[in-house]
C-alpha cells in the first residue's frame, strides 16, 4: 500500500513521472476553462469586492498617511492583486477532495499508479494557471480604470513574483488537501473547512493586508503558512521584501505541509486497509 | 379565460414546442440550433378515458406531457387542460391534475413517505377528513402499509413508484398523466401497478395519459393508442385496430397426426416445420377458419393455436417506417 | 396567507429532518458566527487607526454594520435559499414546483430552508443589541419606528437583489458568483458609510442597487451621524422603503424567468 502511495518510483522512471503530472496539469488547465460563464462571473465579484476594499483602505489612509509602507497607491494594488490571487489558493475552500473521501471514489485514486499528492498538485497547478489569467488579470486591469496602480517593472521582480505564487498555489494545495483528508475520520467536515476558510482568510491578508492590523496580530499572522500563500508574495511584488526572505518562508512551510499530508495519507491508507474504505 | 365549451379532458391544437439548442461547431464558435421537439399535435381526450401516448425515444412525449401540465410554455398552438389553459392558470391546473414522471421524484427524500403525504395534503389543501379517507384507500390499493414510516431514500424503486403514484393521486384529480411509471418495475411490481390504476379509472372516472416503452402497459390498460414520432403524430386509434391497420401477419400453428412435407395452403405460407408441427403464415383479411378448413382437407389435424402477431412487432414496425 | 401556511408546514418538515444531524448543525451556526467575527474584526482593526470613517464614529458604523447585517441575516436565513435555483434548473427538477398548485418562488424557498443558516443572523444581533444600547439613539417613538424600517427595507432590499439575481439563471447557467457580487458585496458596502466610496458607486448605491438607501441614508438620522453629502433629513424617512419597488421588480423578473424554463430531456 505504501509503496502505491509512496507512487512513481520504480520502473517507470523520473521522465514518465514528469509527463504524468504535466498531463494532469494540462487536463486541469482545460478542464476549468470550458467553466467561461462562470469564470467571468467570478472575475466580477472579485473585482467588485476589490472596489470595495479599496474605497473603505483608502478612507483610512487619507487621515494616517501610508500604514507601515504601504501607501494610497501601494495598498490598493495590494488589494487588487490579492483579489486576483483569491482563488489560485482556494480561499473560500476546496471540496474536491473531502466530497471524493465521503463518497467513496478516493479509493481510486488511492490505488491509481500516480503519487496522490503528487496528482493534486498538479492539478491544483494546472486550475491555478488558468485562473491566474482568467481571474487573475480582471480585477487588476479594472482596478487600474479607477485606481492608481503601482506594479514594478522590472521583469526580474516579476520573475520572483511568478516563482513566489507558483508556490502558494502549492502551499494552499497541500492547506486543503490537510482539511479535506480530515474526512477520513469525521463525517462532518465542513465546520472545518470553514475554520480553514476563517484563518486563511484572515492571516493571509485577504481581509486586510496585515500592515493594517495591531503590531501584536500582524506579527503572529506574518509567521502562518497563510501569509506565505499572499501576503508575502504581493509584499514581494510592492517591494516591501526581499525574494529570498519570502522564498524561505515559503519553503519551510511546505516541507511541513507536505510532511503533513504524507502522515495524514499513511494513517488514512492503513485505515482503509484495515476498516475496508 | 371564456369558460370552456367543451367538456373534453384534454384538448392540443397544433400543439408545437421548439428548442433552442446552442451546438458546438468548432473549437470555440457555438451556433444556435432550432429543434422541434412537438410539431403542430391536434388531440383531444374524452373525460374518463385512457389513452396510451407512446412513441421512440425522443419523440416528444415527455415535452407534450410538460406543456399540458404547464411546466414548459408552448411555442405555438393551444392547449386545454381540464378546461384551463395550462401555465397561465397554473395553480388553478395543479390541483385538479396528478403527474408522475417516473424518473424524477415528487416526495422529500429524507422525509418517511407518510410525512410526505402529509405535506402534499397542505400543499393541495385537502380537508384531512378526505385526505385520511383517500389514503386508506390508496394505500390498501398500493400496499403501502409496510413501508409508509419509512424515509423515501430508504425505499426500493418499486416501494417508491408506488409512493409516487400514491402522492399524485391523493388530492383526487381528475386527469392523471404518467410518464413511463414502470420503468424499471419488475412484472410483479408492473401488475400491480396496472392493476390499481385499472381500478382507480373504473372506480372514480379518471382520465388517464399514459407514456410508456411496455407495451403491455398499453394493451392491458389503454382502449385507445397514440403514437408519435420525431414530435408529429402517426397513428391515433383503438389499440385493438393497430394490427389491423398496421397489418401483421397471424399464424396458424398445427400439429398433424403424422409428420409430413410443408403443406400447400392458398392465402397461407408455411414458414416452418417442425416435426408433425407446421406453422402456416396468413395476411389479416384472411380468416383463420378457412385456413384451417384447407388444412384439413389435406391432413389429420390434432391440436392448434392462432398466433397473434405481437404488440412489440408491430409497433417497431411503425417506428420504423416512420424513420425512413 | 394560504402559501405561508404551506411554506410553514414544509419548513418545519426541513427542520425536523435538519434536526437528526444536530452535531453538523451547531458546527455550523459555530462556524458563521467566526466567519462574520472576521467583518467585525476589520471594522474593529481599521478603528484602531482612525476615530471616524466618513464622518462616522466607531459606535455607528458598528450600529450600520449591526442594521444591515441583522437584515442581511434574515434575508439569508429564509431567501439566500433561492441561490438553489440554477442547481434545479440545470438538472430540470424545477418542474416539481411548476406542478403543485403554490407559488414556485415560495415552494423553493421553503424546501431549501436550513435552520443552520440562523448562524449569519446571531452575531449581528446581539451587536445590535449591545450597540443600540450604547451608542447615543435619541430613543423617540419616530426613532424607534425608524430602525424598524431600516431593518424591514433592508431585509426587503437583500432578498428582492437575492430573488433578481437568482431569476438570472433561468436564462444563463453559473451566475452564482456573479449574484454574490451583489448579495455578498452588497452586504460588505453597506457595512460602511458610503459617502466614502467613489461617486460612481455611491450613485449605483442609492439608484440601481440601492442597499444606500436603507442602511446609510437613514442611519444618518438614527445615530445622528455626519452627513458629508448633505442629505435632506426627510429622505432618511422615506428611503427605507426603497425595498419596495426593487422587490416588485424582483418578483417579475422571477415570474418571466419561470416562464422561461425550458425543463429538460428525460
Ligand atoms: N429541455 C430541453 N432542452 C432541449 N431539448 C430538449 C429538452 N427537452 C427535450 N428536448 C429534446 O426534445 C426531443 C423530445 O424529447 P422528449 O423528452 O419529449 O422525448 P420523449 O418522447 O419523452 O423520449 P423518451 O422516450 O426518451 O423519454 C428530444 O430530441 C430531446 O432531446
Ligand atoms: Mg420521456
Amino acid at each position: 500500500m505504501t509503496q502505491i502511495v509512496g507512487g512513481m518510483r520504480g520502473p517507470a522512471g523520473n521522465l514518465d513521472a514528469v509527463r504524468v503530472y504535466a498531463e494532469v496539469a494540462r487536463r486541469s488547465f482545460l478542464r476549468h476553462s470550458t467553466y467561461r460563464g462562470a469564470t467571468v462571473a467570478g472575475a466580477f465579484a472579485n473585482t467588485v469586492f476589490g472596489f470595495i476594499k479599496a474605497y473603505i483602505v483608502l478612507a483610512v489612509i487619507a487621515q494616517t498617511g501610508a500604514i507601515n509602507g504601504l501607501d494610497r497607491t501601494k495598498a490598493v494594488t495590494f488589494i487588487f492583486v490579492a483579489q486576483g490571487m483569491l482563488m489560485l489558493i482556494s480561499a473560500f475552500g476546496s471540496t474536491e477532495v473531502g466530497d471524493r473521501v465521503k463518497d467513496g471514489s478516493i479509493a481510486t485514486d488511492l490505488y491509481r499508479p500516480v503519487d496522490f499528492s503528487g496528482y493534486w498538485l498538479a492539478a491544483d497547478i494546472g486550475r491555478a494557471g488558468f485562473l491566474a489569467i482568467f481571474r487573475g488579470l480582471p480585477p487588476l486591469l479594472a482596478g487600474a480604470l479607477v485606481f492608481p496602480i503601482g506594479l514594478p517593472t522590472a521583469t526580474v521582480r516579476w520573475l520572483e513574483f511568478v516563482v513566489c505564487v507558483t508556490m502558494s498555489v502549492a502551499l494552499a494545495s497541500r492547506w486543503w488537501l490537510i482539511v479535506n483528508l480530515v474526512a477520513f475520520w469525521t463525517v462532518e467536515v465542513r465546520g472545518i473547512r470553514s475554520l480553514g476558510i476563517i484563518v486563511l482568510n484572515f492571516a493571509a491578508g485577504i481581509l486586510l493586508p496585515l500592515q493594517f492590523l495591531p503590531k501584536g496580530l500582524r506579527a503572529a499572522a506574518m509567521v502562518t503558512p497563510f501569509a506565505a500563500m499572499l501576503q508575502r508574495p504581493v509584499d514581494l511584488l510592492l517591494g516591501l521584501t526581499s525574494f529570498p526572505v519570502v522564498i524561505a518562508w515559503q519553503g519551510a512551510w511546505l516541507v511541513v505541509m507536505e510532511s503533513a499530508v504524507r502522515f495524514e495519507l499513511g494513517a488514512a491508507v492503513r485505515k482503509v486497509v484495515i476498516q475496508g474504505g | 379565460m371564456i369558460a370552456p365549451l367543451s367538456s373534453a379532458a384534454i384538448e392540443m391544437h397544433d400543439l408545437s414546442k421548439v428548442f433552442d439548442r446552442r451546438v458546438k461547431a468548432g473549437r470555440f464558435r457555438r451556433v444556435n440550433e432550432r429543434h422541434e421537439a412537438v410539431q403542430a399535435i391536434s388531440l383531444t381526450v374524452p373525460r374518463a378515458e385512457i389513452v396510451g401516448y407512446i412513441g421512440p425515444n425522443g419523440a416528444g412525449k415527455s415535452t407534450t406531457i410538460k406543456m399540458l401540465t404547464g411546466i414548459l410554455q408552448p411555442s405555438s398552438g393551444t392547449a386545454l387542460v381540464a378546461g384551463l389553459v395550462p401555465l397561465e392558470e397554473r395553480v388553478k391546473l395543479a390541483r385538479r391534475i396528478g403527474v408522475v414522471f417516473g424518473q424524477r421524484s415528487n416526495l422529500w427524500w429524507d422525509l418517511p413517505l407518510a410525512d410526505s403525504f402529509d405535506l402534499l395534503r397542505h400543499v393541495y389543501r385537502v380537508p384531512s377528513v378526505d385526505h385520511a379517507r383517500t389514503l386508506a384507500w390508496l394505500t390498501e390499493l398500493f400496499d403501502l402499509g409496510g413501508f409508509l414510516a419509512s424515509p423515501v431514500r430508504a425505499l426500493s424503486l418499486g416501494q417508491r413508484m408506488r409512493g409516487e403514484l400514491t402522492s399524485a393521486l391523493l388530492h383526487n384529480p381528475e386527469i392523471v398523466f404518467l410518464d413511463e411509471p414502470t420503468v424499471g418495475l419488475d412484472v410483479v411490481s408492473k401488475h400491480a401497478v396496472r392493476e390499481a390504476l385499472r381500478t382507480i379509472h373504473r372506480e372514480q372516472g379518471v382520465t388517464v395519459v399514459l407514456t410508456t416503452h411496455d407495451l403491455a402497459d398499453v394493451e392491458e390498460l389503454c382502449p385507445r393508442l397514440v403514437i408519435i414520432d420525431h414530435g408529429r403524430l402517426i397513428h391515433d386509434g383503438p389499440t385493438a385496430d393497430l394490427k389491423v391497420r398496421f397489418g401483421g401477419e397471424r399464424t396458424l400453428v398445427v400439429d398433424l397426426v403424422e409428420a409430413r412435407e410443408p403443406l400447400i395452403v392458398a392465402g397461407a405460407t408455411c414458414t416452418k416445420v417442425d416435426g408433425p408441427r407446421q406453422w402456416l403464415q396468413f395476411a389479416p383479411v384472411i380468416s383463420a377458419a378457412s385456413v384451417l378448413a384447407a388444412v384439413a382437407g389435406q391432413a389429420d389435424v390434432r391440436d392448434l393455436t392462432v398466433q397473434e402477431p405481437a404488440i412489440e412487432d408491430i409497433v417497431r414496425r411503425i417506428y420504423q417506417g416512420a424513420r425512413t | 396567507m394560504g402559501e405561508l401556511r404551506i411554506a410553514g408546514h414544509l419548513i418545519w418538515a426541513k427542520i425536523r429532518s435538519e434536526a437528526q444531524y444536530p452535531a453538523s448543525l451547531i458546527a455550523h451556526l459555530i462556524a458563521q458566527v467566526l466567519v462574520l467575527g472576521l467583518d467585525l474584526l476589520a471594522i474593529w482593526a481599521l478603528f484602531l487607526r482612525v476615530h471616524a470613517l466618513g464622518g462616522w464614529t466607531r459606535g455607528q458604523v458598528l450600529g450600520l454594520y449591526a442594521i444591515s447585517g441583522t437584515a442581511f441575516g434574515i434575508g439569508d436565513l429564509f431567501v439566500s435559499a433561492v441561490e438553489r435555483t440554477a442547481e434545479h434548473v440545470r438538472l430540470g427538477t424545477f418542474d416539481r414546483f411548476l406542478l403543485r398548485p403554490a407559488g414556485t418562488l415560495i415552494q423553493l424557498l421553503a424546501n431549501e430552508f436550513e435552520l443552520r443558516r440562523l448562524g449569519r443572523l446571531i452575531q449581528p444581533v446581539v451587536v445590535l443589541v449591545l450597540v443600540l444600547t450604547s451608542v447615543a439613539v435619541d430613543w423617540t417613538p419616530a426613532h424607534i419606528a425608524l430602525c424598524a424600517a431600516m431593518i424591514v427595507g433592508a431585509t426587503t432590499m437583500y432578498s428582492a437583489i437575492w430573488v433578481s439575481t437568482a431569476a438570472l439563471a433561468f436564462w444563463i447557467p453559473s451566475t452564482q458568483e456573479f449574484a454574490n457580487a451583489f448579495t455578498y458585496g452588497g452586504q460588505y458596502a453597506s457595512q460602511y458609510p458610503i459617502s466614502i466610496m467613489g461617486e460612481w458607486m455611491r450613485r449605483i448605491l442609492l439608484t440601481a442597487i440601492p442597499l444606500g438607501l436603507v442602511a446609510y441614508v437613514p442611519g444618518i438620522e438614527l445615530f445622528g451621524a455626519a452627513n458629508p453629502m448633505g442629505i435632506a433629513r426627510w429622505m432618511s424617512f422615506v428611503a427605507p422603503f426603497a425595498g419596495v419597488p426593487v422587490a416588485l421588480a424582483a418578483g417579475l423578473l422571477w415570474r418571466a424567468g419561470t416562464r422561461h424554463y425550458r425543463s429538460t430531456g428525460s
